[in-house]
């Protein structure tokens, strides 16, 4: 045997390091990257490269988490989206809750928009109850925009205010028709205007069966984990019964999309939803502008069929800026006009509130 | 497919681009770690090649395509910092050789020649172990780190002709005593010492 056969031999039987102690590394690189990310300032110009989270690792690898001092973060995840996530987490923990002056409020804008088809063939009273664009001969884009402004003094007055149905732009050849149509059958009435909860309280319910609730849903992020695993656990019994076939896919797609509750949540419980969807495979980095990253996830059917949802995280506060969704069977690269939903969030500290 | 030289090119604005590099090399670094100081101090080992090569990467010399090099030497570094670690491994080594862990059943000639090559094997570990560190290092990124003359130069960051005349008095150091290779060895390694490459470490 040559010398460097039997340098080579020793130790030749030692194992390789095990997973756990790849994905401790990668955890403290991550978040080295996203502390320097949040260091680093400086605006940057809109990158449209794209890359694939994960399309370096080894397949399969399953989505665990690790204890790295005395915080369980993600691991073995998707990297560039991981990095994303874990920015935002830490983010929304460095920042917390905004500081208000009293008087101040924090307000917290949404403008749900979405498209609705109108089909002259469907009986009358009918024509929107249709879902096919292709028979349609009007869409529109209606918006209903909701407003919360959390008070300084937590205590005081919480207010909403609600815009809602507003038509924003219509499309087709008889789009003044399915316009006015629209118009005369939307029962803005009685949804439209400026509420206030005192405390943050809210009455729920009805028949008998009310009950009270807070805006910000404190009560139920009180037993939310701050570890992965167990957030996923938390996710599982929130939506018990629903998509269990796709588990954390699931949640992150209810979660993610309804903009005005996460962006309501306490900072920590933001915090841990996050890192959790950052084990979320297949998650695309889409666009980094700034403190603002648009990722891509694709839920999958058991048919296959795929519904793209983009979604804008403010990296430097942890909240959602945006969402946009695609319906089932969407191409891999849909057309801009092809979304049915789209989100748009606001969040900022003024000085008045309706 | 990206060079591990423009994903660090990358890096430098945008620094979520070196998430990719770990995919890259992280298992190949943690392998050599591992084999080095064992499984748990390899993981220190690991991360902390990673975050000192993520701070330093606008240091990375760009003409190279591969970083494989460039992190075993930050990786080797690391390592003289678990010298304990280290002496416990080559303990394990030399422990294992003995437990004839390198031998399975079979027939006598063949057993026969897996012990002598065993024993052999055995034999070595306690003398990497007590090379100097820098010859130590230069020998495992050769033998383990499968790095070439070049790779390891830029590895230890020193001229490639101390890496050939580092692995020959390496190779002297280690073939057994009086043996023909020794005298070989000798002689080479006398005759690079001497001027043929122009330096020496």
């Amino acid at each position: 045997m040559e010398l460097m056969e039997r340098v080579r031999e020793v130790g030749a039987d030692a194992p390789p390091m095990s997973d756990t102690g790849i994905d401790a590394a990668r955890v403290a690189l991550l978040r080295e990257i996203a502390r320097e990310g949040r260091v680093d300032a400086a605006p940057r110009r809109r990158r449209t490269a794209r890359w694939i989270g994960g399309s370096a690792l080894a397949g399969g690898l399953a989505a665990t988490a690790l204890v790295v001092g005395l915080v369980v973060v993600p691991a073995t995840a998707p990297t560039a989206s991981a990095v994303v996530f874990e920015k935002a987490a830490a983010g929304a923990e460095e920042a917390g809750s905004p500081r208000l002056a009293a008087g101040q409020y924090l307000r917290l804008r949404t403008d749900f928009a979405w498209r609705v088809v109108w089909d002259a063939d469907m009986p009358d009273g009918a024509h929107f109850n249709n879902f096919d664009p292709d028979d349609a001969e009007a869409v529109l884009e209606v918006v209903d925009t909701g407003t919360t402004y959390v008070p300084a003094d937590a205590g005081g007055d919480w207010v909403r205010e609600r815009i809602p149905y507003v038509v924003t732009a219509a499309h087709g050849a008889r789009a003044a028709e399915a316009k006015a149509e629209w118009e005369a059958q939307s029962p803005v009435e009685g949804l439209a205007g400026v509420t206030r909860y005192p405390g943050g309280v809210a009455e729920a319910g009805g028949d008998g069966g009310t009950f009270e609730y807070y805006l910000d849903d404190r009560e139920l992020y009180a037993d939310l984990p701050s570890d992965v695993p167990g957030t996923i656990e938390w996710f599982s019994r929130r939506y018990e019964g629903e998509g269990d076939a796709n588990g954390l896919a699931h949640y992150f797609a209810e979660t993610i999309s309804d903009v005005a509750v996460f962006n309501l949540a306490p900072a920590a419980a933001r915090a841990s939803m996050l890192r959790a969807f950052a084990t979320l495979d297949h998650v695309e980095v889409v666009a980094t502008s700034g403190d603002r990253t648009t990722l891509r996830y694709e839920r999958v059917r058991q048919d296959g069929d795929a519904a793209p949802i983009e979604f804008t995280l403010d990296t430097s506060r942890g909240y959602v800026l945006g969402v946009t969704s695609w319906p089932y069977g969407t191409d891999a690269d849909p057309g801009p006009d092809a979304w049915t939903s789209r989100t748009t969030a606001e969040i900022a500290v003024v000085d008045s509130a309706p | 497919m990206s060079t591990d030289s423009d994903i660090i090119r990358r890096s430098a604005d945008d620094p979520a681009a070196f998430a990719e590099l770990f995919e890259r090399h992280a298992r190949v670094v943690g392998a050599f770690a591992s084999r080095r100081v064992g499984g748990e101090a390899a993981e220190d080992v690991l991360s902390e090649t990673m975050l000192i090569a993520f701070r330093r990467r606008r240091d990375f010399d760009t003409t190279w395509d591969s970083a494989r090099p460039w992190l075993l030497g930050i990786a080797s570094r690391v390592i003289k910092k678990h010298r304990a670690e280290e002496a416990r491994q080559w303990r394990s080594f030399e422990a294992s050789a003995s437990r004839g862990d390198h031998v399975d059943d079979g027939a006598m000639d063949a057993a026969g020649e897996r012990a002598d090559a065993s024993a052999a094997v055995r034999a070595m570990a306690p003398r990497i172990a007590a090379l100097p560190a820098r010859d130590r290092d230069t020998l495992l990124l050769y033998a383990w780190g499968d790095l070439t003359y070049e790779e390891i130069a830029v590895a230890l960051g020193v001229p490639v002709g101390t890496v050939r005349s580092r692995l020959n008095r390496v190779r002297r150091k280690l073939a057994p005593p009086g043996s023909h290779a020794s005298a070989r060895l000798t002689w080479m390694a006398k005759e690079e010492t001497d001027g043929a490459y122009g330096t020496s470490a």
